[in-house]
């Protein structure tokens, strides 16, 4: 276990290289002169332009900017973002915490909802609570993220005033948009949960469990669930990371102040630091969640072994 | 109050964000038509709710150069003058001023006694010390071009400040003289993390920043203004300012629907539900300093005036208001805002153009374009003459516009494609002439925009023509108000006459106020007097 986990940790380094590697292209890559394009519209003094390359560093040759920017991100510099002239570490550290908790929040949404819908509609095959279950998964599926938003909105906020429409940074606040988030997501957590259900509830050691007596909610919960989490976990997995990347449009619809609206902001301002910046947090945290959900499988599953 | 996803400041911009309420600029009459004479007492107290779009990046005049900064500063910093309604400066920190003869130094008196919220005095030296700041290379102040030919600035003694230019730079009042003057001890105290921390001598202090959340000031109660344009002389009514960063419009509406803001800029797709609410008020700009326009590339066939003005010609603007704008702009065929001093809407009727199909084809034909193959579109040589006409995401206005003159070039014969782009990708595409014409926004103040917009090499670097370049240096060191003036409008007229742009609009600024909320205003400049607001519960 030990030597598999160690070999897991080896293999994303090269990854995170790569992505390193990519966030930095994508400055050069883009057409135009990142400075130029900023200052586009609001003062285009060819000496500000080049005072602000210049401290910059973007006069000096690529390679060499390409070994700084990695020597500076492995000091855990990521550079100084153009419009605050705050270093981008403390403005992306500023609003992480907002983002982790509305992750968090929405993933138990998610959780509950989906684990509930999807055991109900395994249990209850083909009857109306199946059906009911399965079309609040495609509605949830189909439903745009920012229109949902707003309606929750303009239902509890403004015509039941329930909730404030300005976060207050209390656990209250992050009712609504956690529901939002949450509901969505465990429509995909439902469906899933259900094809995994109704798989094991067809295998021969749930009639067994089931002839020893065992009652039937403990042969649900126990047996059968406990089998078919494995790919549950994967897309739980998944959907954190990218709940953890921030949710770009329902943190602007709620005012909820995360990496995603950080990173809506920073491209409207064009600050290519912190879009930098931002883009190696999102792509980092993705495949650490990623590398954590893997070495969970040993411990979810005791069948599974690495050697 | 201001809104939408991109910059803001006090002076120039290409305004990006269709709902704007800002900057700064020459007016020529009373502009507002906010609840200034108000019936009742105005009592203090409470907290002025509004939402921004957005964080401003710094609240430091040396650092930043967004609309949006410009207006919050404008609640901590004071500046020498303000801009009256007669479109002419008067003073404020600064109790009177001399231009030298040869108007290369301007000379002003500071009154006396006037102090910063850390209490140091704000004399001579604190305001060429705010000067100097922007002027140092090292700050790469994005705000530097906007002081023009300032070379020094000098303080003889605590109640004199000279500033000399290396020639007269007559756009300084509006541009230079209203930079709000900053604590030289704050800066010294923050250092780098002043623009978080301003310290000014206006009517609000700063308070707190909550990163990515709210800004607050609070009132200053030792305030005395020595403004002549506000009814309040004295410190501020409402307690404190409360600016919360709420980034998606609909929710802002929502926020204010539900009673938790005060003030809102309206989108406009809720303008017409919002009025019809009896608890809501909408305080209207009309006199707005906002200028859209068609621009074209230097190269064929754009750079030919004919094609040039055809297309202005083939424009229906109050049609492009009725759809587009849903009735709140006005028809300008000027080349400046309506709230500019050298607006004039006689002389740009007799030198513009107005919505003339026949007129359009006409100058088509002139120049050589006729539908000989009558398939609706005219051709030159056998070639039809095929277009695309560019504007920028994400604004749903924007795109309106475009498709409505999309229909009316195709009318006259003008093929025409539209295509929307991302604003940053526009600027080596303009600059390079890939971008053969586009519908463009301005958002600007002083007559001095249009040497922003065509002196050479003029801001797309598409414009190349001494003989407008002349005009416009007439217009920018003539510093005596009335000869400048008539400079700037020989200019305009020479920018009509070759069409070199076509101006279609200048839309409304709109600000949805509560029943609770009295007086709100804007000054000459499009600058929110909140000073003046006053609550009742």
């Amino acid at each position: 276990m030990a030597g598999y986990a160690l070999r897991r940790v080896a293999t994303t380094i090269p990854v995170l290289f790569a992505i390193l590697t990519l966030v930095f292209l994508m400055r050069p890559l883009v057409p135009g002169d990142p400075v130029a394009i900023m200052f586009f519209g609001r003062s285009s003094s060819p000496e500000v332009v080049a005072n602000m390359r210049h401290q910059l560093g973007l006069d000096d040759p690529l390679p060499i900017q390409y070994v700084r920017y990695l020597g500076d991100v492995l000091r855990g510099d990521l550079g100084t973002s153009i419009t605050t002239r705050q270093p981008v570490v403390q403005e992306i550290a500023e609003r992480f915490p907002a983002t982790l908790q509305l992750a968090l929040g929405s993933l138990a949404v998610s959780c509950l909802v989906g684990l509930v819908a999807g055991i109900l509609a395994a249990v209850y095959k083909d009857t109306a609570i199946d059906t009911a279950a399965m079309v609040f998964a495609m509605a949830g599926l189909s439903m745009p993220g920012f229109w949902f938003g707003l309606v929750m909105i303009y239902f509890f906020s403004v015509r039941l005033g329930w909730f404030s429409v300005i976060p207050d940074g209390s656990l209250k606040s992050l009712v609504l948009p956690a529901l939002t988030l949450g509901l969505i997501a465990s429509s995909v957590v439902a469906r899933l949960v259900r094809s995994a259900m109704l798989e094991v509830l067809g295998q021969d050691f749930i009639r067994t469990a089931r002839a020893k007596g065992l009652r039937e909610r403990r042969v649900l919960l126990r047996h059968a669930l406990g089998n078919a989490m494995i790919p549950v976990v994967t897309i739980i997995g998944l959907q954190f990371g990218g709940l953890l990347s921030g949710a770009f449009i329902i943190e602007a619809v709620f005012a909820w102040h995360g990496i995603g609206e950080l990173a809506v902001d920073a491209l409207g301002k064009r600050d290519f630091p912190l879009i930098q910046g931002i883009v190696l947090v999102i792509a980092t945290s993705y495949v650490l969640v990623n590398l954590l959900v893997d070495l969970l499988y040993a411990v979810l599953d005791p069948r599974i072994t690495y050697s | 109050m201001t809104s939408l996803r991109l910059f803001r400041s006090f002076v120039l911009i290409v305004s990006i964000a269709l709902l704007i309420g800002t900057p700064a600029i020459l007016v020529s009459a009373a502009p507002h038509t906010g609840r200034l004479q108000e019936a009742g007492e105005p009592t203090p107290g409470g907290t002025l709710r509004m939402a921004i779009s957005e964080e401003p990046d710094q609240l430091d005049p040396a650092r930043t150069i967004e609309l949006l900064a410009g207006q919050l500063m404008g609640n901590v910093l004071d500046a020498l003058v303000y801009i009256g309604d007669d479109g002419l400066p008067h003073g404020w920190v600064a109790e009177s001023w001399q231009i030298a003869p040869d108007g290369k130094v301007i000379t002003f008196k500071i009154r006396p006694g006037i102090k910063f919220h850390d209490g140091t005095p704000l004399d001579a030296a604190a305001v060429k010390f705010g000067y100097d700041r922007i002027l140092d290379p090292a700050m790469a102040a994005p705000y530097k071009e906007f002081l023009g030919t300032l070379q020094k600035v000098d303080a003889p003694d605590p109640a004199t400040v000279a500033f000399t230019f290396s020639e007269p730079y007559a756009a300084f009042f509006v541009n230079g003289a209203t930079i709000g003057i900053v604590s030289p001890a704050g800066v010294a105290q923050f250092g780098d993390d002043f623009g978080h921390n301003p310290i000014g001598s206006g009517p609000f202090k700063f308070r707190e920043w909550q990163a990515g959340s709210k800004i607050v000031f609070e009132r200053n109660p030792d305030y005395v203004n020595f403004r002549e344009d506000d009814t309040n002389k004295g410190p501020a009514y409402v307690e404190a300012l409360e600016y919360n960063v709420i980034p998606e419009a609909a929710t802002q509406t929502a926020a204010f629907e539900a009673g938790e803001l005060d003030l809102l800029d309206v989108p406009r797709e809720d303008l017409a539900r919002l009025s019809e609410d009896p608890d809501v008020e909408i305080v209207t700009l009309e006199k707005s300093n906002n200028l859209n326009f068609i621009e074209f590339a230097n190269r064929p066939p754009f750079n030919n005036p004919s094609f040039r003005k055809a297309v202005s010609y083939s424009i229906d603007r109050q049609a492009i208001i009725d759809l587009a704008y849903v009735g709140n702009a006005t028809v300008n065929q000027c080349p400046v805002p309506i709230n500019n001093a050298a607006y004039d809407e006689a002389l740009c009727a007799e030198h513009g153009y107005t919505f003339d199909q026949e007129k359009a084809k006409q100058m088509l034909a002139e120049a050589g374009w006729t539908d000989g193959d009558g398939n609706g579109i005219v051709e030159m040589e056998g070639k039809d003459l095929q277009v695309t006409l560019w504007s920028y995401a994400p604004y749903p206005t924007q795109s309106k516009t475009i498709e409505i003159m999309q229909a009316d070039l195709n009318e006259v014969g003008i093929g025409t494609d539209i295509q929307v782009i991302e604003f940053g990708a526009m600027q080596p595409m303009l600059e390079s002439g890939e971008i053969g014409f586009d519908y463009m926004r301005w958002t600007f103040s002083d007559q001095s925009i249009l040497t922003q917009l065509f002196k050479t090499p003029g801001w797309t670097k598409q414009t190349s023509d001494p003989a407008l370049d002349a005009l416009l240096v007439k217009a920018d060191t003539t510093v005596d108000p009335v000869a400048r003036l008539e400079a700037s409008r020989a200019a305009m007229v020479y920018v009509l006459d070759n069409a070199m742009i076509a101006p279609v609009i200048s839309d409304w600024i709109q600000t949805a106020t509560g029943q609770q909320v009295h007086n709100y205003h804007w000054d000459a400049l499009v600058n929110e007097r909140l000073n003046d607001v006053w609550l009742t519960s």
